[in-house]
């Protein structure tokens, strides 16, 4: 029996690479180069083993280009999640599972259309240390929980993350300094040590807000709310209600770094 | 009195049939029951109709489909209730005409009869719910806080935004999944895309060993858990995948 958490998750993303590798050289395919990972927020997905891991694949050349994305807390729902509807309700109208074994062809069998039964089933019985052996590898990187994308490519033969907070965001950050890096020396002097965290970043910043409200920032001058009274009506509000909105932001940062 | 002078043309009396029915009006009318005018018309309630419309303005603003039916446009709601305290929080920050706002069963009635196209996430057994919406429905509902109109205003808008970035996340993810399953014209693919979820672990009935003879709380017991994850593999429309990973865990 083993431990769930980022190890679990680890060593099914290993096998699964390896079992789609696998089938893919049956069709005579082969792995593609780029390979976009999509999770739900949950911490055993995102933490920083598994983005050591991510830029192992990266080091080792399996992959050239990797994605990494997770939608939002609460928002988690996936098309997968309707299969596991199916093996849940086997499950419980089930009276007894008396095996492994037992379960496992349950799950083989839960869904009524054969072709929609899994490709592979299979039990895992042994998980790797994981976090042990990244642990003297893993760079310090504070609130790496916010953002919602991460990108993992080879410069210099070291796998580089980037993140973004929303894939709505045109740039990955940190932004890379205009040099052409030649070594390792090069690549850690651009190296970040905490994702950058602004107020209202749940929402993509302020301005958006202020947008939507139908108040653009650039003309809201001094000049401009002094001669408006509903202009700066509308900007006390906003001043009223932002020390609210900003612990809700706050609360939810803080929940999720606790999971 | 009509006499047959004063009778409108036949023509004129089909294209009456043709605006009122539509295509129907190719229909022989005297196979079927004559529809007046009347019948035409929206026989619903103006709260209802008022309530469909605002449900139908929140889908188009961030429903996602329907990971099993396209056609179905799930709203990010856990309840019925919880929907229809932000309609009256959404009427009270503008100021509409009240005798047009629904009560909570027209509201539950006109959402039932949107069910073919339109309905909730309702997902909160399973799921964790988002912190920032229940927190931003909590001041909307105004315990020890009142808010004036424009401020409900403001927090609806900052929730709305938050939704609307969670839709564009999904968007993202959707289009991800469509260009993994294009082709390049030699027949190759530049991306594999790989989605993987656990479910939530739940409770066999095979002893565990070594479990210990007593239970400290709900979540401990002497019986094994699995926790079951399961990975959607795209890479081309010849190869969509589902592979099933089950680990035994101590629970």
């Amino acid at each position: 029996m083993i431990g769930g958490g980022a190890n679990c998750m680890i060593e099914i993303q290993r096998q699964i690479v390896i079992d789609l590798a696998k089938e893919l050289h049956k069709l005579g395919m082969s792995l593609p180069p780029t390979v976009i990972f999509q999770f739900d927020n949950c911490g055993e997905n995102k933490n920083k083993e598994m983005f050591a891991f991510m830029s192992l694949l990266i080091e080792n050349h399996t992959f050239d280009y990797i994605e990494c994305n997770f939608l939002i807390v609460g928002h988690t729902h996936t098309s997968i999640d309707q299969y596991f509807g199916v093996l849940s309700t086997a499950i419980r109208e089930e009276k007894f599972i008396g095996s492994p074994i037992a379960l496992w062809h349950l799950l083989d069998t839960a869904h009524g259309q054969e072709n929609r039964r899994p490709l592979i089933n299979r039990p895992i019985t042994v998980v790797y240390d994981y976090k042990k052996a990244f642990e003297p590898y893993l760079n310090k990187l504070m609130y790496y929980q916010v953002p919602h994308c991460f990108c993992f490519r080879r410069l210099v033969g070291k796998a580089i993350m980037k993140y973004k907070l929303f894939s709505s965001h045109l740039s990955w950050l940190p932004v890379e300094p205009d040099i052409i890096a030649k070594s390792l020396k090069d690549i850690m002097a651009s190296q970040c040590d905490k994702v950058k965290l602004n107020p209202f970043i749940i929402i993509d910043g302020q301005n958006n807000l202020l947008l939507e409200l139908g108040l653009d920032p650039k003309s809201a001058t001094a000049a401009n709310i002094i001669s408006n009274t509903s202009l700066s009506e509308q900007i006390m509000n906003v001043r009223d209600v932002t020390p609210c909105l900003l612990s809700i932001e706050a609360n939810s940062i803080d929940q999720q770094e606790q999971r | 009195m009509v006499t047959k002078e004063s009778r409108p043309p036949k023509k004129w009396a089909h294209c009456k049939k043709q605006i009122l029915l539509g295509d129907e009006a190719d229909f022989n009318l005297t196979d079927v029951k004559q529809k007046s005018l009347k019948r035409c018309l929206d026989q619903r309630h103006k709260k209802t109709a008022h309530a469909e419309a605002y449900i139908m303005y929140i889908a188009r603003l961030y429903a996602d489909t329907c990971p099993t039916d396209g056609a179905i446009m799930c709203l990010p709601y856990e309840s019925v209730g919880q929907f229809y305290n932000e309609y009256v929080m959404f009427c009270k920050s503008i100021v509409i005409n009240f005798d047009c706002v629904a009560k909570a069963e027209c509201f539950r009635l006109a959402l039932l009869s949107l069910k073919g196209s339109i309905r909730l996430m309702t997902c909160k057994g399973a799921f964790q719910t988002c912190d920032i919406c229940n927190n931003a429905n909590d001041m909307l509902r105004g315990g020890k806080c009142r808010y004036s109109r424009q401020q409900r205003e403001i927090i609806l808008k900052f929730k709305r935004l938050h939704l609307a970035q969670q839709a564009q996340e999904r968007r993202h993810q959707e289009k991800n999944r469509l260009e993994a399953a294009e082709m390049t014209p030699e027949g190759k693919t530049v991306k594999a895309y790989l989605l993987s979820d656990g479910m939530t672990a739940m409770r066999g009935d095979t002893p565990k060993v070594g479990g210990g003879d007593f239970r400290r709380g709900k979540q401990d017991s002497n019986c094994i858990g699995n926790r079951i994850i399961g990975n959607y593999s795209i890479y081309s429309y010849l190869f969509v995948s589902l592979i099933i990973i089950v680990a035994y865990v101590h629970i």
